[in-house]
């Protein structure tokens, strides 16, 4: 017999052993996956925290699903108060009693006049149509990037709710607890703003229009970054993720996109007047998705053009065909 | 006394078992590799964010970089706002969020701000130092970010002014400075503390850099040539009319009128135009004939790794679906064009060769000469693309030429 032609028995034993060594390779890998992904450190601000998991409700009204206005003009004040007419009024928003949390954007310690953050002059309009239409309480919050109390102050955040009359919750330890979203991959104990919410019963989102070096655009969706706690930064890299399970996570009765001022370019934090636009836009809805889309075309873009939002119209948060919601639009 | 059948593998097996035993090994290797590329926010899990502003700079136990001293003992009318604070490569992003991504990757080594309140009114500045580690990174996140419709500076050789912020690269630092609201008063504290801190690191050179000299600047009126032509065929206008005007058709079709936009000069430390082989580049923003495209330079450690890097970025370019157009790019190697001997001869000087790709219908020409790699992008029109090919190649010569 020729001893170099394999005979089957030979051909079977090294085809066990060559099985078997792919099988071992493959169970060391195992052994190294990650299946949890990134979970906060508990050592950090949760340690405190409540560790049974708990759900964001969902403040939403189904009976006002689908609805957007878009409203052209300068002021602030007078755009707001022109789309939430044009949605039906606040009445078919806010009831009498009603306590209201306005998440704001309050990232950056930064001049109001720079358009990185929720505008005080919106938020002040926000206010006082809330408590016309019968809320009992309003309170305003955020999680900022930098300190927040220079936050909420420099932005003029902080002035604007207070001389309105509504209560500013600061970001502390105790504020947070561990969530865990049903079929995300991110968002596993994960520390979320929680006690804000408390007695929360119609929940608002305003945010502005911005460009964003790593997402593209910051706008509603990326908005629900500041519920977040903890070493959050380490998401940016599956940010479209983080941002499409964060639209999936935070369910608002009413988002207010700001784009009277857009920041065009050098965005998230922007700092010069210059990286702004004045495109005199205000969009208001219930679909996050649709806004956002729409927010979009005021940066040159289109939803395509930003993965997040293609992805959360894919797991059901909205639509990025904004027209086919029939946006009522209006030039004041 | 009985032998041992011993098992013998043939020659083939051998050499299949050691190529797969080599490509194990080079898998091993890229990753090997690749565990030390990973975002830095990955290790600072058990870093707490929730200090004051005060509190910052003395939990981190970052301390301030060597030599960076106050602003504030030089600026009379200005006080503290809040305690400065220092952030390093993993907690950048806790200050400036996804904007980090734009200088981690470009040498940032550290970031020292502090805020300033005017004493007699509401103004305050934020003053943010960036320690880019070399000049030439300091002038990429500044060229890199620099806004349209700014006015240029002379406090440093890279610097401009917006209606309410100042940005600058001295030496190694970039520097934003950054006014509440927009007023001559805003901006006349804003350029003393910008002078101030020049002034005290007068030690460093504002480097400048020399690459984008290499761009061409000038109007080039190719119609020069031409106008005796014109000339003599005016003295037969007369009795010849038709002639006189197929030659102003042809004087027109010469014209060359190549505009850059200086401002637009900017350099890209990594990953240049998503191929990660090609950093340190210079890009320019030009209008050719009317036709915008973008120029780039790249001087490179030898001819041979500049010749080698442009095949590997043409390369990389044809796998993301671009077609060659080597053909239609022929006469950039060397052939009398417009009566002139370009000084290229089949391949350019060095004996590299052009290569052109057409892309997203826009045509891409790229090439080495001597130690240096450019080309053009974007360019809409081919012959415009071929104009300003040849007068960068032009100027690298002179430049080789006179090294």
């Amino acid at each position: 017999m020729d001893k170099d032609r394999f005979s089957r028995r030979q051909f079977i034993s090294r085809s066990i052993k060559t099985g078997m060594g792919v099988a071992v390779a493959g169970a060391v890998g195992y052994l190294f996956h990650d299946t949890e992904g990134p979970v906060s450190d508990s050592n950090t601000l949760d340690s405190t925290a409540d560790e049974s998991i708990w759900t964001l409700p969902d403040f939403s009204i189904p009976e006002m699903a689908g609805k957007i206005a878009v409203v052209r003009g300068e002021d602030r004040s007078n755009t707001l108060e022109m789309a939430i007419k044009a949605l039906g009024g606040i009445d078919k928003f806010i009831k009498q009693g009603d306590t209201v949390l306005i998440k704001v954007n309050a990232a950056f310690a930064v001049s109001p006049i720079l358009c990185a953050t929720t505008h005080p002059d919106l938020l002040s309009a926000m206010i006082r149509i809330c408590y016309k239409a019968g809320a009992a309480k309003v309170r305003v919050t955020d999680n900022p990037i930098n300190d927040p109390a220079s936050c909420f102050m420099l932005t003029g955040i902080e002035a604007a709710t207070k001389q309105n009359g509504a209560d500013l919750i600061l970001p502390r330890d105790e504020n947070f607890a561990n969530l865990t979203l049903k079929n995300a991959r991110l968002i596993k104990k994960w520390p979320v703003l929680k006690t804000p919410f408390d007695g929360v019963t119609r929940l608002i989102n305003m945010a502005p229009v911005k460009d964003h070096h790593r997402s593209g655009a910051s706008m509603i969706l990326k908005n629900g970054y500041g519920l977040l706690g903890g070493r959050r930064n380490i998401f940016h890299q599956d940010i479209h993720t983080i941002i499409t399970e964060l639209a999936m996570m935070v369910k608002s009765t009413l988002v207010i996109l700001d784009g009277t001022s857009t920041m065009i370019s050098n965005g998230p934090t922007g700092g010069s007047l210059s990286d702004l636009k004045p495109t005199h836009t205000l969009i208001a809805g219930t679909d996050p998705v649709a806004v956002d889309s729409f927010g979009a075309t005021l940066l040159g873009k289109t939803a395509q053009d930003l993965p997040h939002l293609v992805q959360a119209a894919a797991a059901g948060v909205g639509t990025v065909d904004y027209l086919s919601l029939k946006p009522a639009m209006l030039t004041i | 006394m009985i032998s041992i059948p011993q098992l013998h593998s043939n020659s083939r097996s051998s050499i299949v078992g050691l190529i797969i035993l080599g490509l194990l090994a080079v898998i091993a290797a890229v990753i090997f590799r690749q565990q030390f590329y990973y975002n830095p926010a990955v290790t600072a899990l058990s870093a707490t964010i929730f200090t004051s502003s005060s509190d910052i700079s003395s939990s981190s136990g970052i301390s301030a970089p060597v030599g960076l001293k106050p602003m504030v003992r030089l600026i009379k009318s200005l006080e503290p706002l809040s305690a400065s604070e220092s952030f390093n490569n993993e907690t950048l992003s806790d200050k400036i969020d996804g904007k980090a991504e734009l200088y981690l990757p470009a040498g940032f080594k550290s970031l020292v701000c502090q805020r300033f309140k005017h004493k007699d009114s509401d103004l305050w500045i934020e003053l943010f130092v960036y320690d880019m580690g070399l000049a030439q990174n300091a002038f990429s996140v500044f060229s890199r970010q620099r806004r349209d419709n700014s006015t240029p500076l002379t406090i440093t050789q890279y610097a401009y002014q917006t209606e309410n912020a100042l940005f600058f690269a001295h030496g190694h630092f970039y520097l934003e400075i950054i006014a509440s609201s927009p007023s001559s008063e805003a901006l006349q504290l804003m350029i003393e503390l910008g002078n101030a801190f020049i002034q005290d690191h007068s030690d460093l050179m504002s480097k400048k850099m020399d690459v984008p000299d290499l761009f061409p600047s000038e109007v080039i009126d190719k119609e020069i040539t031409n106008k005796k032509t014109i000339n003599k065929t005016k003295e037969t206008t007369d009795k010849n009319k038709e002639t006189t005007d197929k030659n102003k058709e042809i004087t027109d079709k010469n014209k060359e009128e190549i505009i850059l936009d200086k401002e637009s000069i900017t350099l890209i430390t990594s990953d240049v135009f998503g191929f990660d082989r090609l950093d340190q580049v210079y890009t320019a923003a030009y209008l050719v004939n009317g036709a915008s495209m973008t120029a780039f330079i790249s001087k490179r450690d030898s001819s041979e790794s500049a010749r080698k890097l442009a095949e590997e970025y043409a390369a990389f370019l044809k796998n993301f679906g671009g077609n060659v157009i080597d053909s239609e790019i022929k006469d950039l190697n060397g052939e009398e064009l417009h009566g002139e001997n370009l000084n290229l001869h089949g391949k350019d000087v060095h004996g590299e060769y052009i290569h052109g790709i057409e892309i997203m219908d826009t045509i891409e020409i790229v090439f080495s000469s001597g130690s240096y790699l450019a080309g053009v992008r974007d360019a809409e029109n081919m012959e415009a693309a071929k104009i300003l090919v040849r007068q960068i190649q032009n100027r690298i010569n002179q430049v080789e030429q006179n090294q």
